[in-house]
């Protein structure tokens, strides 16, 4: 990339995805959403090996297309739960390598600590996944373009996007299985907060919560219609998620194509109620928050689900 | 897509000369005279610290007449700036402009933006009773502060800066009221631990800690502020700025000990600068070091 203005397809992109932003998924297939559980032991399993198993399942189109992966990227500290596992991203990566993708990349923008790169060296993404600045963006820093959402649910009219999403053709979400202290659970939908530029609208991104938290995870969601999630739940978090929770070993892998459905999952693993989620009652189109609407492949969720704790505020979210 | 910038700017660390910061802010100025990070455009916040620290540093008057041209360029009919040329608002990014060009003795300018900036005000929702106390109402009102975005809440990074770019003009009365209550603002939000992070030290009772970058800066922002808060984070300051991560967060901490007459003798060793925004904010701090005032 050159040092100069926006080249001429940095700018049709942006057009195009001005275009795209808020319309929602049309052409919804009847057949219901698929949602993988994958028991996963640890992060030293063959976790690439696990993924091509899961693209496979999905039948998600890999050849060919430019893949950005969108990990939780959130504190300093390796030893903590907070951050998607980098093992996990690096596995990601080589799975779509040799499923046939054009390219492959990673994208975040932390919503609390300004210095990413900084924050992902001590992460361990800088170890886990070899020349890491090549692949990757810091969204907070990234040329950004304006663009209006049609039909918003949450008070944003018009919003800054960084380029670089929009120039992939499927954009994984790659969060970790948390509570969080005010949504009651954050997942693959929330995820793509990282998608709103810092530069623009701060640490935090402080305009998401004037503007209805629940509301905009679902206008965000909708403005990035080809997607796919991995969700990190071999080490999750319960308790004061996103951030000062603790430690929650889950051993699952969640996947799907349907985030709704991949989240609704989610939350019957942590034994959460996704009806009483409320971004994810505002998504369903399908009504994807009741079990009997998701086709369960992998792993019985009650044999993977495990009580996550939670805030007492949110114990009547309880599944 | 590789990002031969970013790559060019980690062969540069904490270790490095004030020559060689200088040389690198300089060499990597876009042909626009502004400064980027990751993108190819430029950007105010980078431009900004580039520029200040460039013209404190008295280095290439080309390259800093350039980028006070850029800054004046983007400055908005309303006073402020937008942190980006694609962004139709101006934000809180006129604070740093406004400290840079203040340097340069562009009063112009740097009086246009802290008329802005008195302007801003950090936004709240309180809850009162009504109805004999049976309901309550939650209403939104101003706060001391300042935000990173107009109409949202104010922070600490927003809120430091612009108490230093309003102060050369504390003689005004809006001005000085809208210090005394900023400086208010920082010191009711310190962090159980002594230092400040982004600006909520407590989240539904539970303690949060604090960030290096922000203890430094508002440490700076409260330089002339000897209350008891000051104390311990002086101790945070120089405890974490031994183990600190980031080239930013080192600069921001020694300018902070700086602007209390506790330089560090230096910083944490093998810190990897990473984009223009490290450089200039640690050349600022190694000026600060050398003896030089900074803010």
């Amino acid at each position: 990339m050159g040092m100069g203005g926006p080249s001429r397809r940095d700018l049709l992109a942006a057009a195009g995805m001005a275009g795209i932003a808020g319309c929602g998924r049309s052409g919804r297939p009847a057949r219901k959403p698929l949602v993988s559980a994958i028991r996963v032991g640890s992060y030293q399993e063959d976790l690439a090996d696990i993924i091509r198993r899961i693209l496979r399942e999905h039948k998600v189109r890999v050849q060919g297309r430019r893949i950005l992966l969108k990990p939780n990227l959130v504190e300093f500290d390796p030893n903590t739960c907070i951050n998607t596992n980098p093992r996990l991203v690096a596995a990601a990566i080589e799975a779509f390598r040799s499923a046939g993708a054009a390219e492959v990349h990673v994208a975040e923008g932390p919503g609390h600590r300004r210095c990413t790169l900084d924050m992902a060296d001590a992460a361990g993404y800088f170890e886990a996944i070899p020349k890491f600045e090549s692949v990757f963006t810091d969204l907070n820093v990234d040329d950004v373009f304006r663009t209006d959402l049609r039909n918003p649910v949450s008070k944003l009219r018009t919003v800054y996007f960084p380029k670089t999403p929009f120039r992939y053709d499927l954009i994984l979400s790659m969060p970790k299985l948390k509570t969080h202290h005010w949504v009651g659970a954050t997942l693959s939908m929330k995820n793509f907060f990282g998608f709103i530029p810092g530069n623009v609208y701060g640490w935090p991104k402080n305009i998401l919560h004037w503007s209805g938290i629940d509301e905009c995870i679902v206008d965000l969601y909708r403005c990035f219609p080809s997607h796919f999630a991995i969700v990190d739940g071999i080490v999750g978090m319960e308790g004061n998620g996103p951030i000062q929770g603790t430690q929650k070993a889950s051993g699952v892998l969640v996947a799907g194509a349907d985030l709704v459905a991949t989240d609704a999952s989610c939350c019957r693993i942590m034994r959460i109620d996704p009806k009483k989620i409320r971004y994810l009652r505002l998504a369903e189109d399908a009504g994807q928050t009741n079990a009997a609407n998701i086709q369960q492949i992998g792993e019985r969720l009650d044999s993977v689900s495990s009580e996550f704790a939670l805030m007492p505020q949110w114990r009547w979210i309880r599944g | 897509m590789g990002n031969t910038f970013l790559n060019r700017a980690h062969r540069f660390s904490v270790e490095s000369t004030v020559l060689e910061l200088i040389s690198y802010i300089s060499e990597a100025q876009h042909p626009d005279g502004g400064w980027g990070q990751a993108g190819a455009c430029s950007w105010t916040e980078p431009t900004a610290f580039a520029v200040y620290a460039l013209a404190s540093a008295g280095a290439d008057g080309r390259a800093v007449d350039r980028g006070r041209a850029w800054l004046l360029r983007m400055q908005r009919a309303d006073g402020g700036w937008p942190p980006h040329q694609a962004v139709g608002e101006s934000t809180w990014v006129t604070a740093p402009v406004t400290i840079a060009l203040a340097g340069l003795g562009e009063e112009g300018g740097a009086a246009k933006g802290r008329d802005w900036l008195v302007r801003q005000y950090g936004a709240e929702l309180q809850s009162r009773p009504v109805m004999l106390g049976l309901m309550t109402r939650t209403r939104r009102v101003r706060t001391g502060a300042w935000p990173w975005f107009p109409g949202t809440a104010g922070w600490v990074t927003p809120t430091a800066l612009s108490l230093l770019a309003l102060e050369p003009e504390a003689h005004r009365p809006a001005i000085a009221e809208r210090l005394a209550a900023g400086r208010a603002h920082l010191l009711s939000h310190v962090c159980a631990d002594g230092g400040w992070n982004h600006g909520s030290p407590r989240a539904l009772g539970y303690d949060a800690p604090s960030y290096p970058e922000t203890t430094g800066q508002a440490l700076v922002a409260l330089r002339s502020e000897t209350a008891l808060p000051i104390g311990k984070a002086i101790e945070k300051a120089e405890a974490d700025l031994a183990g600190c991560y980031t080239a930013q967060g080192a600069a921001w901490l020694a300018l902070g000990l700086a602007a209390h007459g506790r330089a560090p003798r230096g910083f944490p060793r093998g810190l990897v600068v990473r984009d223009i925004l490290d450089a200039a904010i640690l050349l600022l701090a190694k000026l600060g070091l050398n003896g030089k005032r900074i803010f």
